[in-house]
Order: C-alpha cells, then sequence, then structure tokens
C-alpha cells in the first residue's frame, strides 16, 4: 500500500515534474562521450525547432549556437567541462533550425570515472522572453537613468520603518551635498528647507503620511552655497510586499527658473500695461498680416481716428503711401532674422489727411516654439519737432542761398563797377595828357559813353539789391491763368509785330503763393526773352502750362528759339551779366532776375534746352493750401 | 625797340578797347592789331588763320567776362589747338576782375602768361613788348 502509494505518488510526482518542464521549457540533454551519442529530450528538440525523428550529433549542437561570441563561449565551456569536469550555467542565444533567433539556460555537468569525464549531461531552457524582458527592463531603467539626470529629477527613498534614507546622485546635486556626505532624514528634511517654508512643509508631510495620501509640495530649500532654490516635490507612500514597513519615494526638481520667469513675466506684464496706457506713445497690437486688432488711447489722439475705428484697419492703410515699400522691406528682415524688433522713422497720414512724422518701433512677439504671433508697434509722433526743423533747415537754406548770392553780388558789384572806373580814370589820365589835345573831344564822348554806362549798371544793380528780401508772409494768393494772361495783354504789341503764337493750357482754378510783381515779371521776361532770342525764319509758338505736384505748382514755358549751349552756359544760364548771344539788347539780368524772384518766393527754376531747337524753362511756386 | 607784327585784343568793352589801342599805339607796340568782341568769334578766328596758313598774332589780351564764349571758354579751344604747342604766341589775361577763384582758375592754364588787373599800364605794355621782340 505504502509502496504502491508510494509508487503512484512517484509516477504522479514524475508526471507532475514533466508537466512543469513542459511549461517552463525545460528540456534535457545528455553526451556519451565513450560512444559520441549525443541524446535530446522532445523538449530540447522543441526549443530548436527541430522535428522529433531529429538524431542530434555534438558538432551540430554546438552549431546551433549563434555564431561569434555565443559559440565560442559553449565550446569553450564544453571544452573546459570535458578537461576538467567543470560543470556550467549560462545564458546565450541559439539559432534554431527554423532561423529564430532565441534566449536559452544551459546547465552542463560532468561524470567524471577514474579521473576522465566520460559523460556530460545538462538541462536546456528556453528563457526567451524573461530574458528579453529583463534586457528592456534594463534598458529602460538605463533610458529613465538618463531622462531623470537631463530633467534633473532628483529621486528619494525614505524607509519609515528603519529611517533610512537613500538619494540618488541628482538629489545631491539639486542640494549640493558632497559625494563622501551621507545626509541624516532630519538634515534632508529639515535643515535644507529655509525657515520660512520649514514649519509648512513638514506639517504636510506629516499630513501626507498620516492619511496615505500623495505628498505634492512646493518649498525652498539653501544650498551648503548659500543658493536659494525652488524645489517642487512629489512623493507617494509604497507598503513593502510582506513587511510592515513603509517607503516613501519621491522625486524633486528644480523650478527656480520657472518660478524667476513667471515673475519675470508678471513684471513684464505689468509693465506693458503700464507702458500700453501710456499717454505719450502711441501702440497697437497688429496681427501678421498688418490688421490693428488692439491700440491705446495715445495712438488714437496721434491718428485722430476714434478706437473703433482704428481696430480693424491696416497699418498700410494709415501709412505714408511712400513709406509702405519700407515698411513691408523691414517687416521681411525681422521675420528673416534673429531680431525681435526695429525702429524706424515713418510717415503717417492723420485721418484729416495730414502727415505724421513718427518713430517707430516694431516688436514682433513670439510663442515659445519661436512662431510669430503679432506685432507691438509703438509710435512716438515726432511731428512738431520734424517740422520745425524743416523750418530751421529752409531758414538756413534760404540763408544760406543769401549769403552766396551777396557774395555774388559783391564780386558783380566790384567787377562792373571796376570796369567802369577804369575807363573814367584811363580816359580822365588821356585828357590831361599834353600830348593828345587833338584827340579831346573823342575822349570827351567816350567819357560820357562810360558815365552812362555806369549809371546803367548801378540802375541795374539797385533791382538786384531790391530783391530778395521777400518773406513768406508777403506771399498772396494768385490766379495763375489770369496773370499770364494780363502778362501777354501787356506785350501784345511785341507779340503782333514778331507774329508770335503763344499758347496757354492753365486751369483756371489754379492759384499759387507768390508775390504779384514777381510773378508778373517772371513771365514777362520769359515771354521776352522767347521773342528776343527767337530763330530769324520761324515764327515763334511759346506754350505754357502748369502742373500740380505734392505740394506746388510746377510751371513750364517752352520756345521753339534760338536755344542757349548748356554744354557751355550749364552753371552760367541764370548768372547776372550773363549773355550767350550777340544780341546788342543782352544785358545778362534778365534771366538772373528770375531765378532770384522765383527762389525768393520758395520755388525753383530749371532749364532744358538745345540749340536750334528751342528751350524749355519749368520754375515752382508754392500751392496755395 | 622794336614793335611787334601782330597784336589780338579780347574784349567786349569798346571804350577799354580804344583806350588800349591808344596805349599801344603811343608806345609803337604793335603793326597792326586784331579786335574781337567776344571769345566765341576770337577763337573762329584764329582756326581760320590756322587753316590758311597765315601768322597769329604774337600777343593776345584777353578778357574773361564776355558774352557767348567768355575768356576761360576761349582758353578751352585755344589749348585744344595743335598750334598753342607749336606757336609762340603769348596770353596775357586782363580783366577788371579781382576775384580771387579767377586768379586761382588761371594757373589751369599753361598758355596764360601773366594775370593782369585793369587798366594795363604803359609801363606794363612796354615790359610785354620787350619780352615778346
Amino acid at each position: 500500500m505504502y509502496s504502491n502509494e508510494t509508487h503512484s505518488s512517484a509516477t504522479y510526482e514524475a508526471k507532475l515534474l514533466a508537466k512543469a518542464q513542459k511549461v517552463a521549457k525545460i528540456g534535457f540533454w545528455e553526451y556519451d562521450l565513450r560512444s559520441n551519442s549525443l541524446h535530446w529530450s522532445a523538449i530540447t528538440k522543441q526549443i530548436h525547432e527541430v522535428p522529433e525523428s531529429y538524431i542530434p550529433k555534438i558538432e551540430e549542437a554546438i552549431n546551433f549556437y549563434k555564431e561569434g561570441a555565443h559559440r565560442e563561449k559553449i565550446t569553450s565551456l564544453v571544452n573546459r567541462a570535458i578537461e576538467t569536469g567543470k560543470a556550467w550555467e549560462i545564458e546565450l542565444v541559439i539559432v534554431t533550425e527554423k532561423g529564430n533567433e532565441v534566449w536559452v539556460r544551459a546547465l552542463g555537468e560532468a561524470e567524471v570515472v577514474n579521473g576522465k569525464t566520460v559523460r556530460l549531461f545538462g538541462v536546456f531552457q528556453d528563457i526567451d522572453e524573461q530574458k528579453r524582458n529583463s534586457l528592456l527592463n534594463q534598458k529602460m531603467a538605463k533610458r529613465l537613468a538618463i531622462a531623470t539626470k537631463t530633467a534633473n529629477f532628483g529621486v528619494w527613498e525614505y524607509d519609515l520603518k528603519d529611517k533610512s534614507l537613500f538619494l540618488d546622485e541628482n538629489m545631491y546635486r539639486l542640494y549640493g551635498f558632497q559625494k563622501n556626505e551621507k545626509p541624516t532624514p532630519e538634515e534632508f528634511f529639515e535643515k535644507t528647507i529655509i525657515p520660512k517654508d520649514k514649519e509648512r512643509m513638514v506639517q504636510e508631510f506629516e499630513e501626507a503620511l498620516a492619511t496615505n495620501q500623495d505628498f505634492d509640495s512646493q518649498f525652498r530649500i539653501i544650498t551648503p552655497f548659500s543658493e536659494i532654490k525652488h524645489i517642487k516635490t512629489y512623493a507617494t507612500t509604497l507598503p513593502e510586499f510582506g513587511s510592515e514597513s513603509k517607503k516613501v519615494i519621491g522625486i524633486n526638481w528644480d523650478i527656480t527658473e520657472l518660478i524667476n520667469t513667471k515673475k519675470d513675466l508678471d513684471l513684464i506684464e505689468k509693465s506693458f500695461k503700464a507702458s500700453f496706457d501710456n499717454e505719450f506713445v502711441g501702440m497697437a497690437l497688429v496681427d501678421l498680416e498688418g490688421k490693428i486688432f488692439q491700440t491705446n488711447e495715445a495712438l488714437t489722439k496721434i491718428l485722430g481716428y476714434a478706437k473703433a475705428e482704428l481696430i480693424g484697419l491696416n497699418f498700410a492703410d494709415i501709412t505714408h503711401p511712400n513709406d509702405v515699400a519700407k515698411d513691408v522691406v523691414a517687416i521681411k528682415k525681422l521675420l528673416s532674422s534673429k531680431k525681435s524688433s526695429y525702429q524706424t522713422e515713418k510717415r503717417y497720414i492723420s485721418k484729416k489727411g495730414n502727415t505724421k512724422h513718427a518713430i517707430v518701433t516694431v516688436t514682433l512677439v513670439k510663442e515659445l516654439d519661436g512662431q510669430p504671433t503679432h506685432y507691438i508697434t509703438q509710435v512716438v509722433d515726432i511731428t512738431p519737432r520734424i517740422l520745425l526743423m524743416k523750418k530751421r533747415e529752409e531758414l538756413f537754406d534760404i540763408s544760406n542761398k543769401q549769403n552766396a548770392s551777396l557774395n555774388n553780388f559783391a564780386h558783380i558789384v566790384s567787377h562792373n563797377l571796376r570796369s567802369h572806373s577804369t575807363n573814367i580814370n584811363m580816359l580822365t589820365e588821356f585828357l590831361l595828357d599834353p600830348d593828345k589835345k587833338e584827340d579831346q573831344t573823342s575822349f570827351l564822348t567816350m567819357l560820357k559813353t562810360a558815365a552812362q554806362n555806369l549809371n546803367e549798371t548801378v540802375a541795374h544793380l539797385n533791382e538786384v539789391v531790391d530783391m530778395n528780401l521777400v518773406t513768406p508772409d508777403k506771399l498772396t494768393k494768385i490766379n495763375l491763368r489770369e496773370t499770364v494772361e494780363r502778362v501777354l495783354g501787356n506785350i501784345g504789341a511785341l507779340i503782333n509785330d514778331e507774329e508770335a503764337t503763344f499758347v496757354s493750357s492753365i486751369d483756371k482754378e489754379l492759384y499759387v503763393k507768390a508775390l504779384p510783381a514777381y510773378l508778373d515779371s517772371i513771365f514777362l521776361n520769359l515771354f521776352t526773352n522767347a521773342l528776343k532770342y527767337r530763330k530769324p525764319e520761324v515764327s515763334p509758338i511759346i506754350k505754357i502750362s502748369a502742373a500740380k505736384k505734392e505740394d506746388v505748382i510746377t510751371i513750364t514755358v517752352e520756345d521753339n528759339g534760338l536755344g542757349i549751349d548748356l554744354k557751355r552756359h550749364k552753371n552760367k544760364v541764370f548768372g547776372l551779366f550773363k549773355t550767350f548771344h550777340r544780341n546788342p539788347d543782352a544785358k545778362g539780368l534778365g534771366l538772373f532776375m528770375v531765378k532770384n524772384q522765383v527762389e525768393a518766393m520758395g520755388g525753383q527754376i530749371t532749364v532744358k534746352s538745345e540749340v536750334n531747337i528751342g528751350s524749355k524753362f519749368t520754375f515752382s511756386l508754392k500751392k496755395l493750401k | 625797340m622794336k614793335s611787334i607784327q601782330q597784336a589780338c585784343i579780347i574784349d567786349d568793352d569798346e571804350i577799354y578797347i580804344e583806350l588800349l589801342k591808344i596805349k599801344m599805339r603811343d608806345i609803337n607796340f604793335c603793326e597792326e592789331c586784331l579786335v574781337y568782341n567776344d571769345g566765341q568769334s576770337a577763337i573762329e578766328a584764329i582756326k581760320e588763320i590756322c587753316d590758311t596758313n597765315r601768322s597769329l598774332p604774337e600777343v593776345i589780351f584777353l578778357d574773361i567776362n564776355m558774352p557767348i564764349l567768355d575768356g576761360w571758354g576761349f582758353l578751352d579751344h585755344y589749348e585744344k589747338l595743335e598750334i598753342c604747342k607749336t606757336d609762340k604766341v603769348v596770353i596775357y589775361m586782363v580783366t577788371s576782375s579781382m576775384a580771387k577763384a579767377d586768379l586761382e582758375r588761371v594757373q589751369e592754364f599753361k598758355s596764360i602768361k601773366k594775370y593782369i588787373v585793369k587798366p594795363i599800364t604803359k609801363e606794363q605794355l612796354t615790359e610785354i613788348l620787350l619780352a615778346a621782340a
């Protein structure tokens, strides 16, 4: 009974073992060195993925191990067992008959008879899944270690029962502990925390432990280098399996930078709000297309639009047309560069149509990922300053010009008066010369001419002196067409004599700011010049036209006369006492007067001319606003 | 003192020309005197003299301020002519201008012998004659 029982229980156990072996994928093998025969159990064959009928041979068996380190290792282990009878246990990779790589645990033992190994036997287990999982775990643990290191997560573990504390490398770094230090829990939990946060922190921790809840807190520590750090902690309590003790595992990380950044951001936000409400600097938030979506009081004042009108407008709509292209270039440059803002001087057009000069700072706002979101545009109105500067420049220009013309005038006076005085001087010398008594009459005649010439020159110079003294407030509103018609009427007889044709195409609504006497004189000079320097064989045709420009009116008088050789006389056309034709009437005064009168009224004059084709004088005058 | 064959006055001041001529006669300056009232007619005449192979004036009195082509313009054209390199024409710039700019500009022209401020004195004329003869 007993034996039966024993027997049956032995059978049962053998069955159970076989089952267990199957489940655990454990096979047997045996190698008899004397008969050189190798035996594999069914499971061993299964692991090698060979059929049941397969009869293994020792060389083939070794070759199932993966070529290289694996095969070399098993070869050396088997050889060592044969030579010394030493057992082995190792985990290696085999390549099955079907070509699959499988991790196996191979165990082998030697049977030694009379100091000679006669038999090797062992077990062979498929551990592929476990092995791969454990390799994966190792890999993941390594990865985690790298991750926590780079993320600067410190990991700590506190055993509540034996009060032992574990701190990882990152914790040491975070808290500034030395490598050889071994901080006690008390040192770690209390001494590092700054007094202000300590009590709260301790209380929170104890509460979390008491209620078995996760510990999630934030506090400040002071490192041995007197550095204050903001630390965020997250910890959880883990019951140790099969043990009374409890462990708290936590991670701590440094959020100092985050806190500081947040503080900075708060500050920026506050100061941004303050500057946005600034009453002197116009500000707008502008989307990437240039559309205004937020603006402040100051900007509405500068541009004269109500807030509601301004929002939705594109900046290009309120930019001076000549500055739009410049803006586009600047924005493109900003978007493609690393800079976040640019500053420029530009012009806007206010609602009333006035030009507003401004210093503009455009700042590109980007998301954390670098994606631009919108612009902040700051506008400082410098129109009054610019206008003042322009006025100053104009005045400077005028005084410069007047200075130059005065200087020039002084030379001319000196030269012209000198030539007469020289002549008179010589004549009086001759008159007193006893050897020239018989020529006295002719000398006297010459003296008279010289005196007349002197008189004439003085008269001309007087005319010049009277000029140049026009201040802008003396300019009045004058209708251009009426002026031209009146001047033409005055020289009607001359026009008839010369059989000339004057063609005027001036709009009757065109007004200029001018001095009536000057404008008359300018037209008179240009018209009579056109007649004086006509081509002998060709009827003079003179065309007069006018065009509106931005803030001036340009007037053109074009003839088909002799023309002036500009290559030769370029700088002298408008010079005093400069003449270009052999005309007895030419005094070199007319164009000089014209130029000075135009400039005295704030305008400019230019000439285009070609010999035997004609001349074209173009002068500008201020438009009446 | 030997007089020169031909002198030339380029000036637009009729009175001055008459007076200079009288002064020249007083010292027997030249046998013959050419007069031009502007640079343009003067340069044209000189070109023609060259073209017809006649002899050029030995001394030229050149004014600065003249219509059409002034003294400077005349010199520009004159210095481009072949003869100015070979012929012994002596040019005196005679003007009532005492402007510094004019005095400085004289340096640009090699063909100007001297800059004289009007009026030319008898002594200056004599000196010029001596130098030319």
